[in-house]
């Protein structure tokens, strides 16, 4: 699993690359719960590079999102692969999380 | 894909309706058969086909082919219906003699041997013998090996009814495509049944293995661990093998159903089972290192049946959670990714043997796994209703379900009445006997 931060107009934009599964999952959630520990704190979680996303992978960004709520921080995903946004299906969780189309909605939806 | 009941239903009816339609035709053929044809004889002589034809399926059946597996939806279900066919067979053999009474006045000859013709005595010596061994079936507290070591001898009253049927009607030798049909008949029940006894041990998918590891996990409940000492087994989670454990004292050199707990990635098989009978008692204590035949897999208990479903409802019964083992144990490696509800029903809390053994490989699996233990003693028998209210809306799910035989059947009858296809619906049912 590959991380890669950088920040776009005060938004964090974490790129997630390779296999987000139970030996990867640690990682990616230590990464992104750091970036959502303060209130005004903005992150775009890009996931098009992502190659496989496990139920432990699942859990990351259901523990991301929840510690954004109490935070009051903010967070969306993006790029989700065809193979990624199957997972999100069928686990029903396309609807509780916040994914957009693309990287520029997604930093849109971040500066609105 | 899952076998059709279309196919399940033709698989019977068709050999049926064939020897049907050539039994008319060997009396349109004939007009002095014809003319001498009484519905009495009518019923005789079709129930007499139908009974060949019935045990040659019957036999067709023991030999655990996959096609036969595949064509009635598991080994289980093969079973079952080798049962079911024994006892329509046994029916018709009866409806055979009663409707033979009118023609020769005489019941005397039709029972006992010896009194009559050469095929008479052929004819009646195999209702006996096939009364004797089919009533065994029902004797429930006859040792299981000693009703095996009987039933296979099955062969025998099948093979002298085709004998009599061919030696006692003009309408099979007298006409040939009725001879042919009963002929393959004959040909397939009988080397169907020369296999199973006398070559499926040395012929048959065998893999040989020594004992590695007993444990056990309380409860009555044991896993047996399974090292090759060749080639090993490649299985399908969900699949189930018949094991032999050779030269142990207290086993018999005999045959039992076990379902695979391992995932197929682990070069060991782990089997686990209750301890209900004398030799699954006494292979708790089987010593390590004993030889072991392991012949399989079967079985159609798998996920590849349902493969166009990715969210299902796990449902198990008690030890009915060792499939679902093995499915959880191939969740950790296999990228397959699905939504999964689990139920492992259990009547008291000192039963749920697996309980952290499931949390541990929930928490490594592939697929989003919601796991729910169930102590009916807490929360009262496992139902659909109790199923559905836990999960929400399950419209879209398939459900497998594995344990005791009467709350799989109920479970899968309520899952029907709220409107769940059966299709949808996948249990496991082990009786062999």
């Amino acid at each position: 699993l590959e991380l890669l931060a950088d920040e776009v107009d005060g938004i964090t934009v974490v790129t997630i690359r390779g296999r987000v599964d139970s030996t990867t999952s640690p990682a990616l959630e230590e990464r992104l719960l750091g970036a959502l520990q303060s209130p005004d704190a903005r992150l775009v979680a890009d996931m098009s590079g992502v190659e496989y996303l496990s139920s432990a992978g699942l859990r990351v960004m259901l523990v991301a999102m929840q510690q954004a709520r109490k935070a009051g921080a903010r967070l969306v995903l993006h790029g989700l692969t065809s193979r990624v946004r199957e997972v999100f299906e069928i686990s029903g969780f396309i609807s509780i999380l916040p994914v957009c189309a693309s990287r520029e909605e997604a930093l849109a939806k971040m500066a609105s | 894909m899952r076998s059709s009941p279309v196919v399940k239903i033709l698989a019977i009816a068709l050999p049926l309706l064939v020897t049907t339609i050539l039994w008319g035709m060997s009396k349109l053929a004939d007009e002095t058969a014809m003319l001498a044809l009484s519905p009495a004889l009518a019923i005789a002589q079709v129930g007499g086909l139908y009974a060949v034809v019935l045990m040659a399926i019957g036999l067709l059946i023991t030999t655990r082919s996959t096609l036969i597996e595949g064509i009635y939806g598991g080994l289980d279900k093969s079973f079952r219906l080798h049962r079911r066919l024994g006892e329509i067979a046994l029916a018709l053999i009866v409806a055979h003699l009663v409707a033979l009474i009118p023609e020769t006045r005489k019941l005397i000859t039709l029972i006992v041997p010896f009194t009559a013709s050469w095929w008479k005595t052929v004819g009646s010596i195999a209702v006996w013998l096939f009364t004797f061994v089919g009533v065994l079936a029902f004797w429930k507290r006859l040792p299981y090996q000693t009703w095996v070591s009987i039933h296979k001898w099955m062969g025998i009253p099948f093979l002298l009814a085709a004998v009599h049927a061919f030696a006692a009607t003009s309408d099979i030798l007298g006409y040939e495509p009725l001879r042919t049909w009963m002929l393959l008949w004959a040909v397939a029940g009988g080397v169907a049944w020369i296999y199973r006894t006398f070559i499926y041990g040395a012929a048959g998918p065998r893999f040989d293995y020594v004992v590695d590891d007993v444990t056990d996990r309380g409860n009555a409940t044991w896993d047996l661990l399974l090292r090759p000492t060749t080639t090993r087994m490649n299985y399908e989670p969900g699949k189930f093998a018949f094991i032999s454990v050779k030269n142990s004292p207290g086993l018999p050199d005999e045959q039992h159903p076990f379902s695979f707990s391992s995932s197929p990635v682990r070069r060991e098989l782990r089997f686990s089972y209750k301890a209900v009978g004398d030799y699954t008692t006494a292979l708790g204590r089987v010593a390590k290192g004993s030889q072991v035949e392991v012949y399989g897999p079967f079985g159609q208990f798998t996920l590849h049946q349902l493969g166009e479903f990715r969210r299902l409802v796990w449902i198990a019964g008690g030890i009915g959670i060792t499939p679902f083992l093995s499915m959880l144990a191939f969740e950790a490696t296999n990228d397959d990714f699905r939504k999964i509800w689990l139920f492992y029903a259990v009547k008291s809390e000192d039963e749920a043997v697996y309980d952290a053994e499931i949390q541990q490989q929930v928490s490594s699996a592939d697929s989003y796994i919601d796991y729910v233990k169930w102590v009916s003693s807490e929360r009262g028998t496992i139902s659909a209703d109790a199923i559905i209210e836990t999960t929400g809306p399950i419209d879209d799910y398939a459900i497998m379900i594995c344990g005791p035989t009467a709350m799989a059947r109920t479970l899968k009858k309520q899952f029907v009445s709220r409107g769940f296809h059966p299709s949808r619906i996948m249990y496991e049912d082990f009786s062999f006997r």
